[in-house]
């Protein structure tokens, strides 16, 4: 009988040599990987946890727990949910890879990064988990950086603010196990805090640790960003449910949950003014998801169990607005080897599919209806506007709103850059770019963009149809229902 | 021949202090150096030191490991330094200056304060705050890595020299963590950590010493100075 979590961890990993092999090939890579991670997402998704059930002729129990060198990984049942959302999400990303060319080694990185991640949220206890994910974090340092030479100023930041953030839960780790010895001991309790604050804060890349956001988006391809932000970043907002899971004392911790209310809001204004002063689509999708971040602290700072629910609706929305984002700037760059404003004007009259996914894109990531990204930022307002016993949150639930203004705002301007008069262009003096932009945009990045327009809308229109999913993740996750 | 005991034994027998103070230069040198060589050789140094402060807190194998797994880290930074020949990474040939210019622009005085303004924090808050668990020369030790390596970040314009900071911040937090956690799983997978953050610097330090494409169709065999990458068939040496 194969447990499921090895599964989770060594299929990924094996396919990860196996396409780094043939990166030369890339579509044929990108189809592999799209096909790895589907598969291990429906099965994590679908699969029974508590049964044995036969899979290609082997027996497999998803939920059996496993023992590598002393140390239990299980399979809980919103990991479950989280990886397999992780795969999903990462198999579209893949697909939309197989064009977009974030580079030869995406696909296999990409792959190594789901094995480590899925180790990082199944063992126990959380001090391997950080060790895990801060390995993931380095490969996917290198991953950012495939494909643009010339400059590394995003990924080295990145790189080095994720292995800073490694101490800090080694530390917590070893004071957890004091303070199980010694549960009267507050100052050591504060001390698990402060080291799990200081910890997450430096993972999540809150204010004043996102300096690599804004340079990563610039710098990297835009799919390879968006698998940085979507899927590494959401698999440290699940480690943190898993710690609070884990320890429920720290879910009454008052303190966490003010600091997260503080440098959540700070966060979500930053993004949000920074998103606003754009001059690229690269700062929208970056900054975009920095505000998001800072709203989702925010919401999570209730602790409620509401709040709870908000922040996965969020998460899992999240993708899809960058996803739209990200194809747009790489058939922009493809096109016009920018994806900055100025660059891009009058783009709209000659490629209107890769000006429509900048502009629905740049929409969905501030959060304005009848988009995917809506769902989680009206849950987020209508929160901070009901959520007692506070009386200051729908001062919040206003600043969410400001800051979807100002990510609004800065879709905006690019949107008018995008829709500016074609004579503009004609005095463009680049020949080569005007040929590119003169010849139709590819029919497959059509298909894709369409295909993820409509996942956006849909997901917009009908947000029911991720209820299940989201009941279950919840389901999971007790530490503010517990008394 | 002596045995790996005997080498152990001889290498515990250096002072305490010898080794703090060897901690302290060679960090402020990874802080102050503008060549390669200089600071590949400081980061090697400071690993066999750290190793022999190791040996005062767990199992001088363990220690050895550490110290073994830190020549690796270094051959790697080597190679990729020599191969991009990276002291003139961002200069055309015919901009290289002189050496006393190089000093100069490279703000070696100002380097110079930084690393003792870093030495003189981690002193005082080695003294004010040390450490349980562990002695207090550790507790410098510790200090001393950490304050300079975050300085040397700082500092850093590029990833080979801002990642060697790195590395001195991880070497100085593992002389701490070691004293309280001597899990074998837990040192294995400190030393993947490290040797990732090595071979992820080595990459980018490459992928930066690459011209950018514009550059590329501008350029023609010349631009291999210019970008500070060796041609093919010739030693930076």
């Amino acid at each position: 009988m194969i447990a499921g979590v090895f599964v989770l961890i060594g299929v990924p990993l094996v396919a990860a040599v196996v396409t780094f092999v043939f990166r030369r090939l890339q579509t044929l890579v990108a189809l592999i990987a799209a096909a790895v991670a589907a598969v291990l997402g429906a099965g994590a998704l679908w699969l029974p946890l508590g049964q044995v059930v036969q899979v290609g002729g082997r027996q497999v129990a998803l939920g059996e727990p496993m023992q590598v060198l002393g140390r239990q990984l299980v399979l809980t049942g919103g990991d479950r949910q989280a990886l397999g959302w992780m795969f999903v999400v990462s198999a579209a990303l893949f697909l939309i890879g197989g064009r977009a060319r974030p580079g030869t080694a995406f696909f296999s990185l990409g792959l190594a990064i789901l094995g480590l991640v899925s180790a990082a949220l199944v063992v126990q206890p959380f001090l391997y988990s950080a060790l895990l994910l801060t390995i993931a974090a380095i490969l996917a340092a290198i991953l950012v950086q495939e494909g643009t030479p010339g400059r590394t100023r995003g990924a080295f930041r990145y790189l080095v603010l994720m292995t800073l953030a490694l101490p800090t839960f080694l530390v917590a780790g070893s004071l957890v196990d004091l303070y199980a010895i010694n549960p009267t001991d507050i100052g050591l309790a504060r001390s698990v805090v402060l080291a799990l604050t200081g910890g997450f804060a430096l993972l999540l890349g809150v204010v004043p640790f996102h300096i690599w956001i804004g340079p990563m988006a610039e710098e990297s391809p835009p799919i390879a960003s968006v698998f940085v932000l979507a899927v590494v970043n959401s698999a440290v907002w699940f480690m943190l449910f898993d710690i609070l899971q884990a320890y429920p004392w720290l879910a009454a911790q008052p303190d966490i949950f003010r600091a997260m209310q503080l440098v959540g809001l700070l966060t979500a204004a930053v993004g949000g003014v920074l998103a606003f002063s754009s001059y690229d689509f690269a700062h929208v999708l970056g900054y975009g998801a920095l505000a998001d971040y800072g709203c989702a602290l925010v919401a999570l700072s209730t602790r409620t169990s509401a709040g709870l629910g908000v922040v996965m609706l969020a998460t899992l929305m999240r993708p899809v607005g960058l996803a739209i984002l990200a194809l747009g700037m790489a058939l922009a760059r493809e096109r016009a080897h920018s994806s900055e404003f100025e660059k891009l004007s009058g783009l709209a009259w000659s490629s209107p599919w890769t000006a429509a996914a900048l502009i629905v894109g740049g929409f969905s990531v501030a959060g304005l209806p009848p988009l995917a990204g809506f769902v989680g930022r009206w849950a987020e307002v209508r929160l901070m506007a009901t959520a007692q016993p506070a009386a200051d949150l729908p001062i919040y639930a206003l600043a969410i709103l400001a800051v979807t203004v100002g990510v609004a705002a800065g879709a905006l301007r690019g949107m008018d850059f995008l829709l500016a008069a074609p004579a503009h262009q004609a005095a463009t003096p680049a020949p080569l770019a005007s040929l590119r932009l003169a010849a139709r945009e590819p029919r497959l990045m059509i298909a894709l963009i369409m295909a993820v327009l409509a996942v956006g809308f849909v997901l917009g229109l009908f947000p029911g149809i991720v209820d299940t999913a989201l009941r279950a993740i919840l389901s999971s996750y007790t530490f503010f229902s517990s008394p | 021949m002596p045995t790996l005991a005997d080498i152990l034994a001889r290498l515990a027998a250096v002072p305490t202090t010898a080794a703090l103070l060897g901690l302290a230069a060679t960090a402020s040198l990874l802080i102050i150096a503008a060549d390669w060589r200089g600071s590949v050789l400081a980061l090697a140094a400071q690993y066999l030191l750290a190793g022999l402060l190791l040996t005062r807190v767990i199992r001088p194998e363990i220690a050895m490991i550490k110290t073994l797994i830190g020549a690796m880290i270094c051959l790697v930074l080597y190679v990729t330094a020599r191969r991009v020949g990276w002291e003139y990474l961002s200069r055309a040939a015919d901009e290289r200056p002189s050496r006393f210019l190089l000093a100069l622009t490279s703000g070696t005085p100002f380097r110079i304060m930084a690393a003792l303004m870093a030495l003189s924090l981690a002193y005082t808050a080695a003294l004010r705050a040390p450490l349980s668990n562990v002695p207090i020369e550790v507790t410098f030790g510790v200090f001393t890595l950490g304050m300079m390596g975050v300085f040397n970040i700082a500092l850093a314009d590029e990833p080979l020299k801002g990642g060697m900071g790195l590395l001195t911040v991880i070497t100085g937090f593992e002389l701490y963590y070691s004293s309280i956690e001597q899990s074998l799983t837990v040192v294995g997978l400190l030393g993947v950590v490290n040797f990732m953050i090595a071979l992820a610097m080595s990459y980018l330090t490459t992928a930066q010493a690459t011209p950018l494409p514009a550059e590329e169709s501008s350029s023609g065999p010349d631009s291999y100075q210019g970008a500070g990458i060796v041609p093919p068939g010739q030693g930076a040496l």
